[in-house]
């Protein structure tokens, strides 16, 4: 009957809205849709922040006194541009005049921090896990090889929309976020922007359906390590041949076939997500808001985190 | 399927499934349906239910060996080895109960009174209620299968009165019977009833044969199908072909007769001998011939089951072997083993004046053909040596043929085939994916396999017998569905979990600033909508509805026009009160606490309506620990189901309507004081002064213009600063002393403060302070609005309310996902409720939290069934006709009342979530009753229906119903196998807790097995009750009560309902037993209370009559008793508590009014109250 499977398809995407708007927000137990409906694990997610200490470079002082480290919780979603307005502010005043007007970069460990991947994710990758994250401030000399230019808010918005119709076309073919209104589109950008989970997910959930039983037609998942950077993989939901659902430890396999989990740590913000996990799941409920699962990788031995 | 079948019994098919509705609860995991298949020894077996499925044999205890089999409504019919039929029901729940009653006739003569003599001309002594009909008063059962479950009794009340010995009097027959005799009375009658229950289940009975000697004509096939119609019990079309070719119908066979009647002889044309039947799933038999040919039968109606004539047809060229009908579609296979599907709808073909049949060739060699009854599913067997049997594929809405034949099984050596399926909407939909998981089953192959998916699974521990021979069924979804295989979570979301909290707490050691600040500038959401404020204003206004972050919801007309409310103080959220795509909330009134006001806003689009349900919803949700009392259930007329309470607001309320002024020139900047502005208050503003002003105001107002508090007007030609008042129309006495603090071109900070005396304002420049102080005027209560204008610029506004204290209890409700006529609580925490559909539904969600969680959901279903009338009026020239009507008469489509136009296409189902379930249909079950073609006649319009034309009768009407089904996700569970009108949650005397339901006909049942992990319980029982009843109630250590249909009220005792009185002017409709009072509701709507009702006295002494205009009573644990009562508008009604009930005034002094609203039916059985 696979045959009536696509013919039918237009109908099942009207079902969708219906049965998922039904009252109360609950989840969909015994719907014909599955969906992230875990609002629990949703929120702790979107409310997981990083304390991170910025501290102008010293090479860039130019006041008599070094300025004092400015310390934010920054959430581990967003990118930084974002969220270092204040941070700008607050160090433009001890830079030499002439460059303050400059584009302001951030650097950890002698490494420029690319500003258009979460912070979350460039925080499991690199930081050795000390908090606060330290990071060094920069107005001079624009590392131009490593770092794209943010030059305004609009271009982390572009960013984020084109790796999120990316996400949706590896889920749906890319029917769902073609089937949104740019109001939707709005919504989306401005609840992740400001930090409002309802109105983010008020939009996101329909990017995050799929039905029940099959889950998204792939997953969209990155791997970093510290030396690769990021690699992407075609990883489907179900196991076709024994009818099982994927865990993540066999979509690591699709990206490593001599994947030895003892030897590495699996980082996906912060924790260590059980290997038997279905990445379904993980897809509906760990993904970035730009509905990427972005999974880090790092070498047992780079792993002593303090406690 | 040819007579060598008989003689050659290798193999038999069966398969049953139920009807429809049943099947959508298969959709449910709790399928009702069952496979049945016969094996090689004549045995049947039944794959259940049970999960997963397993070959159970049906328990036989008369050894009948079984040929063939059909199945129709749970029931089985069968031809056994001797080749008689035999029907088989197998044991459920609530046995087949059949009530019959007789009329005792007397007439009165001179010498002995009244007495059976009766005159030639008179009705038999005992006789049907109209008299036309001899009955016997015997004690003759249908067939041994029966028992009687008592002896005849007299019924003892006449249109609701009590009367003796049960005699009704009057002058003649057919006359008018009245309670007393008097001295004209020459007749008389009484009723007698006696119930009989069918005791043959779970065995073979068999139907008679048709001549005295079975031998002579034994039957060779038989098919079932049923009425479309939703009537109960349900009528079964059973057709048989005996040995002779000749056509049999069974007469009444319904659902509580399954045995039938009597045989009836159908004579097909003569010289032509039947061979095959098949019924589709309307009733409709089509009859296959020796000659090749088939015939099928018209004119069939709910009165006439069997139709009034045959039709014939050649059938495809090659001459028919065998014919199977689905719904639409009618496939046949043609002698030549060719393969044929009717061209069209059989339905439509059927009904045209020439009926053209033309065949369509399908490839293949096929030997036998089956179709499912909702033509979704088609089987057949090839002729080849080793015949395999193929599922036709790619049947869908387009292709209702399907593309192609795929093989299922192979070496399947069968010769037959048939498919009994029906199938939910929802497959039909489009839901294909579903149709994989049909059932097919045979030894050698496990019950699980899917056919279409071919995939052969492993389990070598099937419970199949060796024996069998093959089985098929093609029990659509319910064995194997698509979500039974989702995902389910784990132990790792808990590590998961764990993990992201541990987490959290490394990161509570910094108290960093947060980069982000929650802005509070920034809407959340907007959109388009008109909005009606029923109090307030009487029309609809078109605009913008926002949630602000700050969780207000606004509504403005381009900024104008404001109306703004607190989410929090939403205290209910209705759907479609006001009509498809409108949410209509029920809000605390910012005026006059405790009475709520409704607002309703229509959306655009469905889409926005239910987005905007769910923000609210979530948005005004409460935690169940702020209930004060908690659980109060009710459901609102549009069928909506809320879980209620009330609950301390600590915070005033806040709504706000603001009519900014004209924009004259000088307006600059309006600000809502939503909390109002008491003592202790505070806004902070921070303004500049343009070049060049002149002057400028700034007011505190009340709601309207006419009220200003605090009018603070800086001059600056004067160089002075006027305070006044504005009240009552008149400015009050000008303060204007004091230094001026403002120079043009300078900012400031300005800080107005409220006081318990005064007004203060402090102008702030630099560190330069400079106060005015105001005395009130005006009560600061009034002040709910800061308007600014003249030269000035506003630059921020920052609003520090202090919150007035107002601990009103507010009544708050909760939607959950449901559509319910009735609900009724225990105080077990558990609620059930009853929906239009009369089916039973048991809460499944968490006592504990308000808000429904995943785990509990399940799919819930009503019906709702549409009505419209068609009206025609009889003139000379061309008899009834709906086209020429007299001016003054209604449409010729209209509603019942005829006086609002309504035809077919103008009903719409209210949301996509509804699904119409069939076409329209004339209604046979109108009241007053219909002719043969669903009509009722009368005089004239508005007037009484009778179903038959008379001479004087000039308009005729007939009703068309169509019945739409609702499907949505929702905390509840269904009970299946019962309908029920009235339930009632009760703890026994054993203190477990049980439902007390009463079905449709007024019999009662009990569900038991019901405990904390099982709160749905196992069984339904039948508790014996000789009098019909509409209402019943139980509390722990107080009898049952019960309203008969009479209206008279009833007590258990023992192992009887024992009747008691009713209040003399009036009959009972309701009746609710408390802890410690009885209470009952009058057809008048008047309240009664039971007296004296004592331990050792339980039926106490009589009703009193407490009060006027209640519509529904309930009794709460704590002893409280609420009630609806009702109001001038006939769409709402008042929630209220009885007050004042103490010891000397057991009926309570007053009403309290609680909540107004559109209620229908509540319950407060389970309520709970909480001290805090």
């Amino acid at each position: 009957m696979s045959s009536g499977r696509y013919s039918f398809r237009p109908t099942t995407k009207v079902k969708k809205t219906r049965s998922t708007n039904y009252l109360g927000g609950g989840g969909g137990g015994g719907g014909r849709l599955r969906m992230a409906d875990d609002r629990e694990v949703l929120r702790e997610i979107w409310d997981s922040k990083l304390p991170v200490s910025f501290a102008l470079a010293e090479e860039e002082v130019y006041t008599v006194k070094p300025p004092e480290p400015y310390y934010l919780m920054v959430p581990r979603l967003l990118y930084f541009p974002l969220v270092t307005d204040k941070v700008r502010r607050h160090f433009a005043q001890h830079v030499n005049p002439e460059i303050a007007n400059n584009e302001m970069w951030l650097e950890y460990n002698g490494q420029p921090i690319k500003w258009n991947h979460p912070i979350g994710l460039w925080f499991d990758l690199f930081s050795d896990g000390i908090l606060p994250w330290s990071i060094s401030i920069h107005f001079d000399k624009f590392p131009e090889q490593n770092v794209c230019r943010c030059p305004c808010k609009d271009a982390i918005r572009s960013q984020f929309m084109s790796v999120l119709k990316e996400a949706d076309a590896l889920k749906h073919k890319g029917q769902v976020i073609n089937s949104m209104q740019e109001k939707d589109h709005n919504q989306l950008w401005l609840g992740f922007q400001n930090d409002k989970f309802d109105q983010f997910w008020g939009v996101n959930k329909r990017l995050m359906e799929s039905p029940a039983g099959e889950g998204f037609r792939n997953i969209p998942i990155r791997c970093y390590t510290p030396e690769k950077f990021a690699m992407q993989r075609l990883v489907k939901p179900v196991d076709d041949a024994n009818n099982s659902w994927t865990s993540l430890h066999d979509a690591l396999i699709e990206f490593f076939p001599d994947f030895d989990a003892s030897k590495v740590r699996i980082l996906i913000h912060g924790i260590e997500p059980p290997l038997n996990s279905p990445i379904q799941w993980l897809s509906e409920h760990l993904s970035y808001p730009d509905n990427f699962l972005h999974v880090v990788i790092l070498p047992t031995n780079f792993s002593s985190v303090p406690s | 399927m040819c007579s060598c079948r008989n003689t050659n019994c290798q193999l038999m098919l069966v398969l049953a499934s139920t009807n429809e509705s049943i099947l959508m609860m298969s959709f449910s995991k709790e399928s009702d349906s069952t496979v049945y298949g016969v094996d090689y020894n004549g045995k049947v077996w039944a794959l259940g239910n049970s999960n997963p499925p397993a070959w159970t044999r049906l328990h036989n205890p008369t050894n009948v060996n079984i040929k063939r089999l059909v199945s129709f409504s749970h029931i089985l019919w069968g031809i056994g080895s001797d080749h008689q039929i035999y029907v088989y029901v197998p044991k459920r729940d609530i046995g087949i109960r059949v009530r019959e009653e007789i009329w005792e006739n007397q007439r009165w003569n001179p010498i002995d009174g009244f007495g059976k003599h009766l005159l030639p001309t008179d009705r038999a002594p005992f006789s049907s209620e109209s008299g036309t009909e001899p009955r016997e008063k015997s004690d003759k059962l249908p067939s041994d299968a029966w028992k009687w479950e008592c002896d005849w009794q007299i019924e003892n009340t006449f249109e609701n009165e009590l009367i003796a010995e049960g005699w009704t009097y009057a002058l003649d027959f057919p006359a008018t019977y009245h309670p007393e005799k008097t001295f004209k009375s020459f007749v008389r009658r009484r009723k007698l009833f006696r119930y009989r229950k069918f005791v043959g289940t779970n065995r073979w009975n068999k139907i008679e044969s048709l001549h005295q000697d079975h031998t002579q004509e034994p039957f060779i096939d038989v098919a079932v199908g049923g009425l479309n119609n939703l009537s109960t019990p349900e009528t079964c079309c059973l057709w048989a072909v005996s040995i002779l070719g000749e056509v049999y119908f069974r007469n009444n066979t319904t659902t509580s007769n399954p045995e039938g009647l009597h045989w009836k002889h159908i004579p097909i044309r003569k010289g032509l001998e039947a061979c095959q039947v098949t019924v589709a799933r309307n009733g409709t038999p089509f009859v296959v011939s020796w000659t090749g040919t088939f015939f099928y039968r018209i004119g069939l109606t709910p009165k006439n089951p069997q139709g009034s004539d045959w039709l014939e047809s050649p059938g495809p060229p090659g001459g028919l072997l065998q014919i199977s009908a689905g719904t639409n579609c009618l496939w046949a296979i043609t002698r030549d083993k060719k393969c044929w599907v009717l061209k069209g709808n059989w339905p439509d073909i059927v009904q045209q004046r020439e009926p053209m049949f033309e065949w369509i060739e399908l490839p293949g060699q096929m030997k036998n053909i089956a179709v499912g009854m909702k033509d979704d599913i088609v089987l057949a067997l090839s002729d080849e040596e080793f015949s395999c049997l193929f599922l036709r594929v790619g049947i869908s809405e387009d292709q209702k043929y399907g593309q192609s034949w795929k093989p299922v099984l192979k070496d399947a050596d069968w010769d037959s085939l048939s498919v009994v399926s029906t199938v939910s909407n929802d497959m039909m939909d489009g839901k294909a994916d579903s149709m994989e998981s049909l059932v097919s089953l045979r030894p050698d192959v496990p019950p699980s396999t899917s056919i279409g998916t071919n995939n052969v699974s492993d389990s070598s521990n099937s419970t199949i017998p060796n024996s069998f021979c093959w089985v098929d069924g093609a029990c659509a979804s319910c064995l194997r569905t698509g979500v039974e295989t989702d995902l389910e979570v784990g132990p790792w979301r808990e590590d998961i979990l764990q993990d992201l909290q541990k987490l959290k707490l490394k990161r509570t050691n910094f108290s960093y600033p947060d980069a982000l600040e929650p802005s509070s500038t920034s809407w959340s959401k907007s959109v388009r909508v008109k909005f009606l404020h029923l109090s307030r204003n009487k029309r609809w206004l078109d605009g913008h509805l926002e949630i602000s972050n700050n969780n207000h919801l606004m509504f403005h007309e381009n900024l104008e026009k404001t109306w703004l409310c607190s989410v929090g103080d939403v205290l209910s959220i209705f759907g479609t009160v006001a009509g498809v795509n409108t949410l209509t909330c029920r809000i605390r009134n910012s005026l006059e606490p405790g009475v709520a006001e409704y607002v309703t806003f229509k959306f655009m689009n469905e889409k926005d309506t239910e987005e905007w349900h769910e923000s609210i919803s979530e948005l005004a949700l409460r935690p169940l620990e702020d209930f004060s009392i908690a659980d109060i259930w009710i459901v609102t007329r549009d069928a909506e189901i809320h879980r209620a309470g009330q609950i301390k607001i600590l915070e005033g309320p806040v709504e706000a309507e603001v009519v900014t002024s004209e924009p004259n020139g000088d307006f600059q900047f309006h600000y809502p004081l939503v909390r109002g502005f008491m003592p202790d208050s505070s806004l902070l503003l921070d303004i500049s002064i343009p070049k060049g002003a002149e002057r400028f105001s700034i007011n505190l107002k009340g709601n309207t213009e006419a009220v200003n508090a605090f009018h603070y007007n800086p001059r600056f030609s004067d160089a002075c600063v006027i305070r006044n008042s504005y009240d009552n129309g008149e400015w009050g006495e000008e303060e204007r002393d004091g230094v001026f603090p403002f120079r043009e071109g300078m900012s400031y900070t300005m800080c107005i403060e409220c006081t318990q005396t005064h007004i203060i304002t402090t102008i702030t420049q630099k560190k330069t302070k400079f106060i005015f102080s105001f005395k009130h005027r005006v009560s600061p209560k009034c002040i709910c609005n800061l308007f600014v204008y003249g030269d000035i610029n506003v630059s921020s506004a920052r609003y520090d309310p202090k919150l007035g204290e107002s601990y009103d209890l507010e009544f708050v409700t909760q939607q959950l996902p449901g559509h319910f006529y009735k609900v009724e609580a225990g105080s077990n925490g558990s609620a059930w409720a009853i929906g239009y559909d009369l089916k039973v539904w048991c809460f499944t969600g968490s006592s504990k939290q308000q808000k429904v969680d995943g785990t509990s959901l399940g799919v819930v279903t009503d019906e709702h069934t549409y009505y419209c009338y068609e009206n025609q009026r009889w003139n000379p020239a061309t008899g009834f006709s709906g086209n020429v009507m007299l001016p003054t008469d209604r449409h010729g489509w209209t509603d019942e009342s005829g006086r609002i136009r309504m035809e077919k296409l103008d009903i719409r189902l209210p949301s996509n979530r509804w699904a119409w379930v069939a076409d329209w249909a004339v209604d046979y079950d109108t009241p007053h009753g219909v002719n043969d073609d669903g009509w009722q006649f009368a005089v004239d319009f508005p007037a009484s229906y009778h179903p038959n034309k008379r001479i004087n009768d000039f308009v005729r009407r007939r009703r068309w119903k169509r019945v739409a089904r609702l499907t949505v996700v929702g905390p509840w569970q269904l009970a299946e196998g019962m309908k029920l009108v009235d339930l009632s949650i009760r703890m026994n005397e054993d203190c477990e807790w049980e439902v007390l339901g009463l079905q449709e006909n007024g019999d009662v049942v009990v569900r038991s097995g019901i405990s904390p992990e099982c709160p749905i319980g196992t069984a339904w029982d039948s508790l014996s009750s000789e009098k019909p009843l509409i209402s019943i109630s139980g509390w722990y250590g107080q009898r049952i009560w019960a309203v008969g249909k009479d209206g008279f009220s009833y007590i258990r005792y023992a192992h009887s309902f024992q009747l008691l009185d009713r209040p003399n002017d009036t009959p009972l409709k309701q009746v609710k037993v408390g802890s410690s009072s009885i209470w009952a509701i009058g057809t008048n709507n008047a309240l009664y209370r039971r007296t004296e009702v004592q331990a050792i006295f339980p039926e106490g002494r009589e009703w009193i009559r407490v009060c006027d205009g209640v519509l529904q009573v309930g009794v709460a644990p704590d002893g409280n008793v609420w009630a609806l009562l009702k109001t001038n508008d006939t769409y709402r009604c008042t929630l209220a508590k009885r007050m004042g009930i103490s010891q000397n005034n057991p009926g309570g002094l007053g009403w309290e009014l609680i909540a107004t609203g559109p209620w229908r039916h509540f319950s407060v059985a389970g309520s709970f109250s909480r001290n805090k």
